[in-house]
């Protein structure tokens, strides 16, 4: 069946998001649906592939970044032969006119690869503060992108995806619900590439340790405090179901936040009572009215506003 | 896990887009002038309407009512009832005499009314619903039915060749993301009734709403954000058969009450009045509504958990969760007989040999403080318990010590001096191993049962809890007890401090709240 005009939309909210960019405040967009099911990974799966032009964009802004790395920073590095290498970042360097990166790869040889300028995009930065380089590395293949990934965002870039992980947006909701929709439910492009959206969302614990991942699920009822710690502050949260947005809505400061409730939802009235207190300590007085992506889908409602960081 | 897909969301969305919702407002003056009646009767009575006497009447009518309303019997179901009520307020006519005359002639037209009522078409409703049935469209049908105790009757009585067409649901499984062409809901859509996603989000093309006239109910689309932004509109169609009352009632009047402060209330001075309370160590508790309308205390403590079924689990229907995370239209387990007869053999079974000897030395001390308090009165033990160093010495606590069904004191200091009263002070420490080691076979032993359990629940048709909110797993030839889903329909916001020999046990909420003890109808619970 063709992706219905419903689900199209959520995909362009995730495009619609992915464009927000403001120092000072955080966009808030809250959906109150006939159902929850599948809401929550479409506006990932816009926002996502959104987001992935970042991993082909002009490497003036990685160049910027990498300038600005203190030195011995832990990162990887993708060679030319598609290989991946844990290293240290040792600054940046002149030679011949030319501009490079260098970074260290192993610890006996002391090795330093020169990366150009263009290909900033090659390095990745660690999550890790500190690691320690092996004797001697040979690196490991990257992984191959999945046909659906390399359909929607292009061969080059789906290698990138795959190598590196980043995380983008982090759910808060129920596990196992999630877990169905992104890997029971078959997707093909329009040139009929199949796959399913974990391919895409690449949600870390849906998939082996040492996959590069993009996404990240914390339980509606996990501690707040111990995972706020693991995963710092990402550039948005989708708050999957009313449980999550009442028990986790102020544990993010600095991130953009998309609200999906289910009116079949035994918690939605707490939910919206919450909301509306979100609503009234908004930043701008000034409404959103619309929002330009076309017009909901029938039994959607939504609302927008902007919060202080 | 039975997951949504995005053909069946489509349905959703698609029958968001287009849906309608008949009102038939069917027209029933016998009853209407009970209602009314009763009514009355509470209007005038004010405050004393909380007296024993006439809340007991109040109750009943209400109920009466109610059950007229969201029920849709045939006429021997309901004619069998209504006698039954009209015999109660006869016999009520007497005292209402004696000590109420100025309220006897709102009691006579209420006994009029029930008496009117009896000659007329009893089964309205049902009549109606059938009716529907044959008038709608072709295809998958739900009925909505607010009672479900009383789905198992209903179902015989509106669907005897059991037509797969035809579904009766709870409005829990509306939730689902699965759609029917036509919805029956019997009953007002008011929100005292059915939640608003019953209308909200539509799980069929064509609602029916079967409601009588007088009574309020008419669901209105309204906006949940206080800036929403622009919609699409839906092509939503009302349409109505006859036409409502010009004034209409609240139907929340009908519904039964479930007063979480009330219990809280009722619990503080059950403690204030009780001694043996005062002394057992208080339990932070919430409490929650089950579907059948009785209420359970569940400790709310920080790391305390409960068991819950989840019908949609098909790999692991039963979780532990912390009870913090409980939930309504949550399953919550509760062990509803204990064990029987058959803790006490499994338990001698796990001791082996050691069994035939501690079951002797359990039985003499029993015995032995038995013959002291035949012989010089509970009060003087207590005494002389507590003189030999007892801190829970008092009459509750010595009737639990004596029972053989007890096994040891919570506390050493109490068995030690309850050791030495009966003269057996040199072997205390080794009568108390004997009792630790009954105590943990004991454990031991409740656990497997529950474990039995447990795998019995995982076999069951789970379709039927969803249904009708309640089921019980029964362990299959053995007296060994039996666990109890039920759906949990409310949580109260407020903690309050209960006895733990009153956790985890389904109370009628009649004992605590302002609602009626009598339970049952024909075999079904009804939810007050």
């Amino acid at each position: 069946m063709v992706v219905p005009s419903w689900a199209r939309f959520f995909i362009s909210l995730g495009y619609y998001i992915a464009g927000f960019n403001s120092i000072q405040t955080n966009l808030v967009l809250s959906i109150s649906a006939p159902s929850l099911a599948f809401i929550a990974p479409l506006v990932s799966l816009g926002y996502i592939v959104a987001r992935s032009q970042l991993d082909s964009q002009d490497y003036s802004q990685n160049v910027e970044i990498l300038k600005k790395l203190p030195e011995g920073t832990p990162v990887y590095l993708r060679s030319k032969e598609n290989k991946k290498f844990s290293g240290i970042f040792l600054g940046c360097k002149s030679v011949s006119g030319d501009n490079f990166f260098i970074v260290q790869t192993d610890d006996k040889y002391k090795t330093q690869r020169h990366v150009k300028f263009q290909d900033a995009g090659n390095i990745q930065i660690r999550e890790s503060e500190t690691i320690s380089l092996p004797s001697t590395q040979k690196g490991r293949e990257m992984p191959n992108a999945n046909p659906l990934l390399n359909s929607i965002i292009g061969n080059e870039t789906a290698t990138k995806f795959v190598g590196f992980s980043r995380l983008e947006l982090v759910f808060v909701g129920e596990k196992r619900k999630l877990q169905d929709e992104v890997t029971t439910q078959k997707f093909a492009s329009k040139d009929k590439k199949a796959g399913i959206l974990q391919d895409i969302l690449r949600v870390k614990q849906f998939q082996g340790k040492s996959h590069a991942y993009r996404s990240f699920i914390i339980s509606s009822r996990a501690k707040p405090k111990r995972v706020k710690a693991i995963i710092g502050n990402p550039p948005l949260v989708i708050f999957d179901g009313s449980l999550g947005y009442l028990k986790w809505n102020h544990q993010w400061n600095n991130s953009n936040k998309v609200i999906v409730l289910s009116r079949t939802d035994s918690q939605y009235e707490p939910a919206i009572e919450q909301l509306i207190g979100h609503y009234i300590k908004r930043s701008s007085r000034k409404n959103i009215p619309e929002i330009p992506i076309g017009e909901l889908p029938a039994g959607i409602e939504a609302m927008m506003f902007e919060e202080d960081k | 896990m039975n997951s949504s897909s995005i053909r069946s969301l489509d349905e959703i969305y698609s029958c968001n887009e287009n849906y309608s919702i008949t009102y038939d407002h069917i027209s029933f003056p016998e009853l209407k002038e009970l209602d009314l009646a009763t009514r009355r009767l509470r209007k005038q009575l004010g405050e004393i309407s909380t007296d024993e006497y006439w809340n007991s009447i109040i109750r009943r009518l209400k109920r009466l009512i109610f059950l007229f309303s969201a029920a849709p019997l045939d006429k021997e179901y309901l004619g069998q009832f209504l006698s039954e009520n009209i015999i109660r307020l006869d016999n009520s006519l007497n005292r209402c005499k004696q000590f109420y005359p100025q309220y006897l002639p709102y009691l006579e037209n209420i006994i009029a009314a029930a008496n009117t009522l009896s000659k007329s078409e009893l089964q309205i409703l049902h009549e109606r619903l059938s009716n529907t049935l044959r008038e709608i469209l072709p295809g998958s049908t739900a009925i909505l039915i607010k009672e479900t105790s009383v789905i198992p009757t209903v179902e015989k009585q509106i669907n005897p060749d059991n037509d797969t067409q035809i579904e009766i649901v709870s409005y829990s499984s509306l939730r689902r993301d699965l759609m029917y062409e036509n919805l029956i809901v019997v009953g007002p859509a008011s929100p005292y009734w059915y939640p608003d996603y019953v209308f909200s989000a539509p799980r069929a093309k064509n609602i029916f709403v079967l409601k009588y006239t007088w009574l309020r109910g008419k669901w209105e689309p309204k906006n949940y954000f206080p800036a929403t932004l622009k919609k699409t509109a839906r092509k939503f169609i009302e349409m109505n058969i006859f036409e409502e009352d010009a004034t209409t009632e609240e139907v929340d009047f009908l519904l039964p009450e479930i007063n979480f402060d009330d219990i809280a209330k009722k619990i503080e001075l059950e403690i204030q009045s009780n001694p043996s309370s005062q002394e057992e160590e208080l339990v932070t508790a919430k409490i929650i509504q089950l579907e059948n309308g009785q209420i359970v205390f569940i400790d709310y403590d920080d790391n305390s958990t409960e068991l819950v079924i989840d019908p949609e689990d098909e790999k692991n229907p039963i979780t532990r969760i912390k009870a913090k995370d409980l939930e309504p239209y949550m399953f919550l387990l509760l062990r509803t007989s204990g064990g029987g007869d058959y803790i006490i053999p499994l338990a001698n079974h796990i001791l082996g040999e050691k069994a035939a000897e501690a079951r002797e030395i359990q039985i003499e001390w029993k015995d032995l403080l038995r013959r002291l308090v035949i012989t010089k009165g509970s009060y003087w033990v207590i005494n002389n318990l507590m003189e030999l160093g007892s801190k829970r010495a008092n009459p509750m606590n010595l009737h639990n010590w004596m029972s053989y069904r007890s096994i040891r004191t919570q506390d050493f200091s109490d068995f030690s001096a309850i050791m030495t009263l009966i003269g057996l002070k040199d072997n205390e420490r080794y009568v108390w191993n004997m009792m630790e080691a009954i105590r943990h076979a004991h454990m031991r032993a409740g656990n497997e049962i529950r474990k039995l359990l447990i795998e019995v629940a995982k076999k069951a048709d789970l379709s039927e809890l969803v249904q009708k909110g309640v089921l019980e797993f029964e362990l299959p030839d053995r007296d060994a007890g039996s666990l109890t889903a039920y759906r949990i329909t409310e949580i109260s916001k407020q903690t309050i401090q209960v006895p733990p020999s009153k956790m985890n046990i389904p109370l009628e909420s009649a004992d605590y709240g302002k609602n009626d003890s009598s339970k049952y109808l024909f075999g079904h619970s009804l939810p007050w």
